[in-house]
């Protein structure tokens, strides 16, 4: 079983717009509300792939019960923390060949410490079943940047390996912890841990400098190609090419794939090659998640993986 | 038709040291009627409903009782005041039924048979999940809609 926490999950409107004139009335061509955040995109890969999912996280008023009741209509486990304050609502404005015009997130929800501590017993409850967990997005307010650290030490006690994929100081306090993988999330920053972001070098070395403080995998999803960096070894993944519908679960189902081989052996080819495949199979729908694992793994043949020359 | 077609995969519950009120409070907001008591490793040791908390204010004033003993508002309330910081474990059901993903209909039968609204759901002893009710009326909908 794998357990993905999101605790600033949210509603996600995702808008159609057929032109991208956004300063006039626009009509929208197709709209959906789905349950979003990066543990529940990737909760649902994971499900489709196989391997049980429980999600956890916080929800509360009409937004959480609309994420907790789509959720339940799958087969993923949910164990939430119900708070006073309501789920925040994210919206996505996407043209026809599923470019993101514009992504409008709210902040998320206050929680207090009474509900801090609720979810963290919670997650002390769930982590003797899980062979994996996974801590993916932001973090709603009232809640320490140094929670994710804490929660990876309480599953590195279990025996636990712990992915996380978040960004800027959460990450940077995450990372402290020494989790088992991360996925940096550079959406919105050009820099981090004082390296300029830009080209696959440059990516590298900002992977290596994660790695130099007791990660063991560091993957990087960068648009047409993603990056798989051990402390040995380096790869470049590139992606087949598709009609994108919508891009903006990339990431989470890239972590999916991956997870989904790596609970049960450090294969660390198979591992790429499903992440891949579950990144590219999430691009091609309007909802951004992976809903088979046949279609995932039609897209293994396809995968192009090459070791890079760290010399 | 079995369980783990008619069950919520939700693992909503409490501990024995959770307080009254922290169980109101979870059972308003989840829309469940009561919530299996768990352990430290998830193991199903307890089941807690509305009408335990209820009967905790009120003792020995069963839900099928006339409305007598609620012409006391101001009393009614102090004492529910009081009773929210009792714990789980002095009011909880001990000895729950809990039944498993590949039982069979049967446990229809004894939900009606013996007025259960909520069953958890068990393998290897851990919670997985619950049995309602409501749920249950849903899905027997959703059955009859497909035929």
């Amino acid at each position: 079983m794998i357990a993905t926490v999101t605790l600033n999950s949210a509603v996600d409107k995702i808008f159609i717009l057929p032109t991208r004139i956004l300063e006039k009335l626009n009509r929208v061509e197709r709209g959906i509300s789905i349950p979003g955040g990066g543990g529940i995109n990737s909760a649902y890969a994971i499900q489709f792939l196989g391997t049980e999912a429980i999600v956890m996280g916080f929800v509360g008023g009409m937004a959480g019960r609309f994420i907790e009741d789509e959720i339940r209509k799958t087969q993923i486990s949910t164990n939430f923390t119900y708070i006073k304050e309501q789920n925040r609502t994210d919206h996505i404005i996407l043209n026809k060949r599923g470019k993101v015009l514009a992504q409008i997130n709210e902040k998320g929800p206050w929680v207090s410490s009474k509900e801090i501590d609720s979810f963290i017993e919670s997650f002390k409850r769930i982590l003797p079943r899980c062979e994996m967990i996974l801590l993916s997005g932001s973090l709603p307010q009232g809640v320490s940047p140094d929670i994710y650290a804490d929660l990876i030490t309480l599953a590195q006690e279990r025996d636990v390996r712990v992915v996380l994929k978040t960004s800027k100081e959460v990450l940077q306090s995450g990372i402290k912890a020494k989790p088992y993988m991360v996925l940096p999330d550079i959406r919105g920053t050009d820099v981090l841990m004082g390296i300029k972001i830009n080209g696959v070098k440059r990516r590298v070395e900002l992977a290596k400098k994660i790695l130099e403080q007791g990660v063991r995998i560091v993957v990087q999803n960068v648009g047409n190609y993603q990056l798989f960096v051990t402390a040995e070894k380096a790869w470049e993944i590139k992606l087949p090419e598709v009609d994108i519908i919508n891009s903006i679960g990339i990431g989470d189902a890239l972590i999916a794939g991956v997870m989904n081989i790596l609970k049960d052996r450090e294969d660390f080819l198979e591992a790429m090659r499903y992440g891949a495949a579950a990144s590219v199979a999430s691009v091609l729908h309007v909802e951004a998640k992976v809903n088979s694992r046949e279609q995932v793994e039609g897209f293994l043949d396809r995968i192009e993986i090459k070791e890079l020359d760290l010399s | 038709m079995k369980v783990k077609d008619m069950m919520i995969r939700d693992l909503t519950s409490v501990t024995d040291m959770a307080t009254l009120k922290e169980v109101a409070d979870m059972l308003s907001y989840s829309r469940l009627s009561g919530v299996p008591v768990v352990d430290d490793q998830g193991k199903v040791i307890g089941f807690i409903s509305e009408k335990d908390i209820i009967e905790s204010a009120f003792p020995k004033v069963g839900m099928d009782t006339d409305m007598l003993f609620v012409r006391n508002w101001a009393q009614n309330y102090l004492r529910l005041s009081q009773v929210g910081e009792s714990l789980v474990k002095d009011y909880m059901n001990q000895n729950p039924v809990c039944v498993e993903e590949d039982d069979d209909e049967k446990v229809v039968k004894f939900m009606l048979s013996e007025h259960k609204k909520t069953l958890p759901v068990t393998r290897d002893e851990k919670l997985i999940g619950v049995v309602t009710r409501s749920n249950l009326c849903r899905v027997l909908m959703e059955k009859s809609d497909k035929k």
